[in-house]
């Protein structure tokens, strides 16, 4: 259960930073660089998108890959323990 | 629940693997973005690419200055700057598109001189200037001189431009006399505020243009080094304070923003100064994590205060240190330090690769040149230290 959960977990991160990206969230990191996507000054709107889509990559780069790695782990211990019995 | 301590030990595990094994998705080799031996690698070529199309016209430069412009009209100056030194940089390398670089850096220089004459030095500056009195009756700023001379001085060392030659003769020695004015031998960038960064670009250009008219700087410049060490040296760190008044007296203590491109610049005028600046800056602000490089913007010991040259500083790492660093470790063969560089510029700042051409997403056209020269920075000064 806790296996198929951090599986989905994971996958949700990735679809999520892949719609981000389709959907062009992508050009409001540019606000990292204090300078606004459109012609006028950087507005809330500008700022919040680039948090969501920063957020999403740190997800996506760093705590999906660990998840699917720790469900790895935790199989292989499952399968250790049934060999050793 | 010992299944639940079962998958926290796992979940623990996983993130000791992954977490150092992260930064190798991103790290590349030197050879792949540093010119070796005569060779520009493709990911240079195409970060050049992303600026030749938009000066030549086929990009977006006058949307991109007009929103860098919003925030701050010195970064349109600087990327002109940072680009016009990476492109005679690339002449030298690439001598079969010499001609495309040159006709770009003409471009660029005569757009900036009609700008600067049609609207004066202030349309580069931040609107500050205009609130107080400049202290030098010439009231002209060392930043605009400076990056001018430069940039007309990396252009000759290509090949020679006489326009280029006569107008150096008349802004490098108003330069000096500014220079030698104040009892720290720098000159004002804004009103009464000199800053590091823009004296040091215009020793730079005092040293070329040196080497190319044999115009008599040595014993100035000695005589800056020998001040400097003396009056604008940070007590603490051993490293260049950032900003001061015409008399000495610190406005900012030393900034990342500042002491990487200082280090690059002092490298043709004193080495052994430059390589002692480098590896203090290295040590009070370089640092490393997970194999990934970043630089602080302010020393531990004198924490600064925010301007907008910082960038966006996150718990002191800043992006434009960051940046100026990646120069800086080029420029002094640091290649671990490079390599981690490069891996955070490649994780952080959201490389977008369009046909032949490859820009930063999180940066603007100014960063992006920065990046470039970053890269691009070793034939020209090579040069120099030749003739």
């Amino acid at each position: 259960m806790r296996c198929s959960r951090s599986i989905g977990l994971a996958l949700l991160c990735w679809l999520l930073f892949a719609c981000a990206t389709l959907s062009g969230l992508r050009k409001y990191v540019c606000v990292l660089s204090l300078t606004p996507p459109g012609g006028d000054a950087i507005g809330a709107l500008d700022i919040i998108f680039m948090v969501v889509y920063v957020l999403l990559y740190a997800l996506s780069t760093t705590v999906a890959p660990i998840l699917m790695i720790a469900v790895g782990l935790e199989k292989a211990l499952v399968l250790l323990r049934r060999g050793s019995r | 629940m010992r299944k639940c301590f079962t998958y926290l030990v796992c979940l623990v595990v996983a993130t000791l693997i992954w977490m150092p094994l992260l930064h190798l998705f991103f790290r590349p080799s030197v050879d792949a973005y540093v010119p070796q031996a005569g060779h520009l690698p493709e990911h240079t070529r195409r970060m050049l690419n992303r600026h030749l199309a938009d000066w030549e016209g086929a990009g977006q430069l006058d949307d991109d200055l007009a929103r860098m412009r919003v925030m701050n009209p010195e970064w349109d100056f600087m990327g002109r700057t940072f680009l016009v030194l990476s492109l005679a940089n690339a002449a030298l390398v690439d001598p079969d598109r010499r001609e495309r670089y040159l006709a770009t850096i003409d471009q660029i220089i005569t757009d900036t001189l009609r700008l600067e004459s049609e609207r004066g030095q202030a349309y580069f500056l931040l609107s500050y200037a205009g609130h107080k009195a400049w202290k030098h009756p010439s009231k002209r700023s060392v930043f605009v001189d400076g990056e001018i001379a430069l940039t007309m001085a990396a252009r000759r060392m290509v090949e020679e431009h006489e326009g280029y030659r006569s107008d150096m003769r008349r802004r490098i020695p108003a330069m000096v006399e500014q220079m030698r004015g104040s009892p720290v031998r720098c000159a004002e960038s804004y009103p009464d505020e000199c800053w590091i960064f823009c004296n040091s670009i215009a020793l730079a250009a005092i040293k070329v243009h040196a080497v190319l008219d044999q115009a008599p700087y040595e014993t100035f410049l000695e005589e800056w080094v020998a001040t400097a060490r003396e009056k604008l040296v940070d007590a603490e760190t051993g490293m260049l304070i950032s900003s001061f008044d015409l008399d000495g007296r610190v406005q900012q203590g030393p900034e990342g923003s500042c002491i990487w491109l200082t280090a690059h610049c002092l490298a043709v005028v004193d080495p052994v100064f430059a390589r002692d600046q480098y590896d203090r800056a290295r040590e009070h602000l370089g640092r490393s994590f997970l194999g990934f490089g970043y630089a602080l913007e302010w020393p531990t010991s004198a924490l600064g205060s925010g301007d907008i040259d910082s960038g966006l500083v996150v718990l002191g790492v800043s992006p434009t240190s960051s940046a100026m660093a990646l120069l800086a470790a080029v420029s002094f063969d640091d290649t671990s330090y490079t390599r981690g560089l490069l891996a955070s510029l490649r994780f952080g700042a959201f490389p977008q690769r369009e046909g032949d051409q490859l820009r930063f997403l999180a940066s603007n056209q100014v960063g992006d040149a920065m990046a470039l020269y970053g890269l691009l920075n070793q034939p020209l000064w090579e040069a120099v230290m030749q003739r």
